[in-house]
């Protein structure tokens, strides 16, 4: 069995008076697509915000890679978020006064093993291997929604993290899209990467190997598939 | 890592041409505001003070002398040689002007002569002013009591007349009699008559002022041929004739002088208030421009950036615009006021040096200060403000 690339031991998450999270505990392996599934309110972007170092837990130990990262300070979470882990949202969120390729710069900005040009490069690449060669100087309200959020899964990729994180991926897709879509996370956690999303989408199981059930922020289910 | 913050703050500044170019336009716009608002104000006061007030006063001053000085006064030619005095009005019984038409030149080297009355020394004979005041009207107390009557001066075409050359050396002068052959336009100098006619009503005032006094001194009314020149007779009669405590320039009769007093202190409020509105115009739109990217700063949070990273890039652009905008309406101001100077040069008839606008390199850079810090605190507050926002509510707010 491989090593666990995410742990959580006993996480809790309070806000005000609300228990959002009850001791949850999960084991994440690398190279696995994972569906995070369950009602609203159910804790599941609380869950991926704490995974992603947006958040921090009440209580309960995290560990990323082999290191403790439970109560780490902004400027140490902030470097793994950009160099460790892509996120990818239900509403793109690319900057509209940036074209394609700027907005899959964005995070390599961070890495100052590149420059510019290696930057811009790179960032060809990825746009290319998601086939929008021809897009990466039209600006985001140039694109359709399925360029977009490939756009976005492009810029999530930028620092070749090994985690990608997808609140609701497909919400804003047609079937179309929302189908490519899963493809390509299916194939990137085919490729090494862990991908955790979150969705509403059943056919999301279809792609991925472990489906995590939330219900009342507690775990109600999780089995990797055979 | 600097290196590409900044390329970041450019690159989104490029990518945002028409918001950037609207900001630097109303920045730009607002700078100028402030700026030609400041001078405009200061140099009204200015103005206000030199045309209203100061012009026909600053041309005429009165001092008093006693016997010796007098004297000394008398025979010392070199007070209107020297000073460009146009006249020198003094005791009212002085001979020099109770005579009728009688000009004297007064002779500096070998064949330099100054003009008296405006009257000019030409090969064929005299070219008296167009618009002339003749001395005959000049008797005792004609002067203050009757409105100056100019004449057309073209009458005394072919009349000869009693000139006399003093000498610059000894004072003897020498009478000549010689052709008066014609008149010049001298209707934009100061002797045309509105100018005159200023000067003839402040001498009356000054008149009847001293008159009361009666003192026992003797009076002189001077009258300067521009105002800088007044300086220059101050300097002269302080060091010749050591009369400096006497000398009274006429400054205190007029009402305009509390007027102006009242009017600067308004003009300045006004530039106060002008001021004060475009910091808060340069504060609300930097405010503004901050709160309309929230989702970009939450977005670069979420992608690694630090919250130092974030407000270096959100102040870099804000400076960059604003010093942009600084830069353009000091660019702006020097050619507006260089224009309008030489403009007011052009249109203004009499000559004076101090009616234009004055470029404030003072205010300018107390401006620039204030416009920066203004920026720089205002833009980190609000970033900060917003920053310590988790990223995902920054990015929920506005889920469309």
């Amino acid at each position: 069995m491989n090593s666990s690339i995410i742990s959580l031991k006993n996480i809790n998450k309070c806000y005000k008076n609300l228990h959002i999270l009850k001791d949850i505990n999960l084991e994440f392996q690398a190279g696995k697509f994972y569906a995070i599934m369950g009602p609203s309110g159910a804790g599941k972007t609380t869950l991926i915000n704490i995974i992603g170092l947006l958040d921090r837990q009440t209580s309960g130990r995290y560990h990323l890679m082999e290191q403790d990262v439970s109560d780490l300070n902004p400027f140490k979470a902030a470097k793994i978020r950009n160099m460790d882990i892509g996120f990818i949202f239900q509403s793109f969120y690319l900057l509209p006064h940036l074209n394609a390729l700027e907005n899959v710069m964005l995070p390599m900005y961070l890495n100052p093993a590149l420059s510019i040009s290696q930057m811009k490069e790179q960032a060809r690449t990825l746009l290319l291997n998601f086939g929008l060669e021809d897009r990466t100087e039209h600006n985001p309200s140039e694109l359709s929604a399925g360029e977009q959020q490939r756009v976005a899964i492009a810029r999530a990729l930028a620092n070749q993290p090994h985690i990608i994180i997808a609140d609701e991926p497909t919400g804003n897709l047609d079937e179309e899209n929302e189908l490519l879509i899963f493809q390509v996370l299916r194939k990137l956690a085919d490729e090494g990467k862990t991908i955790i999303a979150v969705s509403h989408n059943k056919e999301i199981l279809k792609y991925s190997d472990t489906p995590i059930y939330l219900r009342n922020g507690s775990v109600g289910g999780y089995k990797e598939h055979e | 890592m600097n290196k590409n913050i900044s390329y970041i703050a450019l690159k989104n500044m490029s990518a945002r041409k028409k918001d950037i170019l609207l900001s630097l336009i109303m920045l730009t716009i607002t700078g100028l505001i402030v700026f030609i608002g400041f001078s405009f104000f200061m140099s009204l006061d200015v103005f206000l003070k030199r045309v209203v007030h100061e012009i026909p006063l600053a041309k005429t001053f009165v001092f008093s002398v006693n016997e010796s000085q007098k004297e000394a006064l008398r025979t010392d030619t070199e007070i209107e040689a020297n000073l460009y005095l146009t006249h020198v009005f003094g005791e009212l019984s002085d001979e020099r002007f109770s005579k009728g038409l009688v000009f004297n030149f007064y002779q500096q080297g070998y064949d330099a002569f100054i003009q008296d009355k405006g009257a000019q020394l030409t090969s064929e004979g005299l070219l008296l002013p167009k618009y002339y005041l003749p001395d005959v009207n000049y008797d005792d107390n004609a002067i203050f009591s009757e409105q100056p009557n100019f004449i057309d001066a073209s009458q005394f075409i072919g009349e000869w007349i009693t000139v006399n050359f003093i000498n610059d050396d000894n004072g003897k002068a020498t009478q000549k009699m010689l052709k008066i052959t014609g008149t010049y336009d001298n209707s934009l100098t100061f002797d045309d008559p509105q100018q005159a006619l200023i000067s003839y009503a402040l001498l009356k005032e000054i008149h009847e002022e001293l008159d009361i006094q009666n003192t026992g001194q003797s009076y002189y009314y001077v009258t300067v041929d521009q105002y800088k020149q007044m300086n220059s007779v101050h300097d002269y009669l302080r060091q010749t004739l050591k009369i400096e405590t006497q000398i009274k320039p006429v400054f205190n009769f007029s009402s305009l002088t509390t007027f102006i007093g009242f009017s600067k202190g308004t003009f300045l409020l006004i530039g106060a208030l002008l001021f004060v509105s475009c910091l808060i115009y340069i504060s609300s739109s930097t405010v503004k421009n901050v709160e309309r990217r929230t989702v970009e700063l939450g977005l670069l949070k979420v992608l690694g950036y630090t919250p130092r990273q974030i407000k270096r890039i959100f102040i870099m652009e804000n400076l960059i615009i604003t010093t942009s905008a600084f830069l353009l309406s000091v660019i702006l101001y020097a050619i507006s006021v260089l224009s309008y100077n030489l403009g007011l040069k052009n249109l203004i008839q009499f000559q004076l040096q101090n009616i234009r606008i004055e470029f404030h390199l003072f205010f300018i850079l107390v401006s620039f200060v204030f416009f920066i810090a203004l920026i720089y605190g205002i833009s980190a507050h609000k970033v900060k403000a917003i920053e310590n926002l988790e990223s995902i509510d920054i990015l929920k707010m506005t889920v469309r």
